[in-house]
């Protein structure tokens, strides 16, 4: 089931993805539906660990996929309690809200799970999320911060040093007593792309929406789709399935016109990230991208974009080496003394909160570089294909 | 289908504060502060569904009818109860015109 269950979720990211259109949904289908009725039981566990059962649900709706009768109920049952817990996050999200708004911070961005819910999904069941994220001014990080601990979330993490999450960190996680979380982002990525990304241009064209009659504002289809790209590409050394799966959504919808995403893309200093999402979602079975798969022949990317990104890939959300490369982009020697102090001396606080030391942070941003270093005795490290 | 509600007739509506989720048959509905989940199946899913807008029992009824031929009132009726009883809809007038 191992070997089975990976290329099983290759193709699932593709089958259960948002917004493929009747013409996609044939050519998938031509072949016949896929039988995973053997081995389905752990197929369905599986998914349900990675919070893939809405595509599986999707999948069998298009006719995609079969599953024994007995498979199809452990499905449902699987469904039902991600779903009740989506519902649960999004209460939460509307007292939140209407907390921060008390607490004078009435402008947010809904990211990811509400938003990619309620905006780009065909129907908001088929996507299900564990957390809760919202956008934040960066002036207003701190107080928000304060306003919902007086509510009861906790930070678990001291801030590395007094005044860095509201001008550099990419957000900061609170935890509800309940085990509810909610990540409040100053902006979407950390390292280098967090310096180039204009933040602004987060803010500007809101997308509303409603729920449970409370209004919210999400950020503008381009900056989602690019946001989806960052966290697929940025968010991790191996993208979550549930990342791939939004992300093949978002690129299948751009697909005739991927113009504008490209341009903000530039605007963001983020053509190397747009460019290994598309490749991400090219060597997927069965997503067939032509608009974007012409953007990625025709599109140099440097060495050096190549090697900012990997770096910033293999640190993931750890504040590994990657992140003292995004001290070269800062215009400010202020910005920068501040920035690298932040990720270099963090306060004893921080470090004691995270059970850490001077000595054991050091080897923290020493490991991944070792790690990094090409065996001299070995094979050339893996040099990307030419695309 | 409120265009062809009768102004002043007396209409069917989902509460406001309702959060929901469908999975095949089964609705689950949340109202903020209720603190229970709802779980709706059947007849009642079916008419929480069919009230995306507001509808008159004759309308439910008329809905109902090809799926249930016989004694849609009846069933659209107790449907409308358990709902209103479970605190997600209400019974309002449609506005004057």
């Amino acid at each position: 089931m191992r070997d089975r269950s990976a290329s099983t979720f290759d193709e699932l990211v593709v089958l259960g993805a948002a917004g493929l259109d009747e013409a996609r949904c044939g050519a998938l289908a031509a072949a016949g539906p896929r039988d995973w009725r053997d081995g389905g039981d752990a197929l369905v566990e599986a998914v349900a660990g990675s919070r893939l059962v809405g595509a599986l649900v999707t999948a069998l709706e298009r006719g995609l996929v079969v599953l024994g009768d007995s498979q199809l109920q452990q499905l449902h049952a699987a469904h039902v309690t991600a779903l009740s817990s989506c519902l649960r996050l999004e209460e939460r999200l509307c007292d939140v809200a209407e907390t921060l708004a008390a607490g004078g911070i009435g402008d947010l961005r809904v990211v990811k799970g509400p938003a990619i819910c309620h905006l780009d999904e065909d129907d908001p069941s088929a996507r299900t999320f564990g957390d809760l994220d919202l956008l934040v001014r960066g002036e207003d990080l701190d107080r928000a911060v304060a306003v919902l601990g007086e509510a009861g979330a906790v930070r678990p993490y001291a801030e590395r040093r007094a005044g860095f999450d509201g001008r550099f960190a990419k957000s900061v996680t609170l935890t509800y007593p309940d085990g509810i979380e909610i990540d409040l982002h100053r902006t979407i990525c950390d390292g280098v792309h967090a310096i180039r990304l204009p933040v602004d241009r987060l803010w500007q064209s809101p997308v509303r929406f409603e729920l449970a009659g409370v209004g919210f504002a999400a950020m503008d289809p381009t900056a989602r789709v690019l946001h989806a790209a960052y966290h697929a590409v940025l968010g991790s050394p191996v993208p979550a399935p549930m990342s791939r799966r939004d992300l093949v959504g978002y690129l299948v919808r751009t697909d005739h016109d991927v113009a504008p995403v490209v341009a903000e893309a530039e605007r963001w200093g983020g053509v190397a990230v747009l460019h290994e999402a598309v490749a991400i979602v090219r060597v997927l079975p069965g997503a067939g991208l032509r608009g974007w798969a012409a953007w990625a022949d025709s599109t140099e990317v440097t060495p050096t974009e190549l090697a900012i990104v990997a770096a910033q890939r293999r640190d993931g959300s750890s504040y590994g080496r990657s992140r003292l490369r995004a001290v070269a982009e800062m215009d400010r020697w202020r910005d920068r003394y501040d920035y690298a102090r932040g990720v270099l001396v963090p306060s004893r606080r921080h470090l004691a909160d995270r059970g850490l030391n001077r000595w054991s942070m050091l080897g923290q941003l020493v490991r991944p570089a070792r790690a990094a270093r090409p065996d001299p005795k070995g094979p050339a490290p893996r040099r990307r294909r030419s695309t | 289908m409120s265009e062809v509600v009768p102004s002043g007739e007396e209409v069917i509506v989902r509460v406001a504060d309702a959060l929901i989720r469908r999975s095949g048959g089964t609705v689950l509905i949340l109202r903020r502060r209720a603190g229970e989940m709802v779980r709706l199946e059947g007849p009642a899913a079916a008419v929480w569904d069919e009230l995306v807008e507001p509808a008159s029992i004759d309308d439910l009824v008329e809905q109902a009818g090809a799926a249930v031929p016989s004694g849609a009132a009846d069933v659209v009726g107790a449907a409308v109860d358990a709902l209103e009883a479970k605190g997600l809809v209400a019974r309002e007038r449609s506005p004057e015109r």
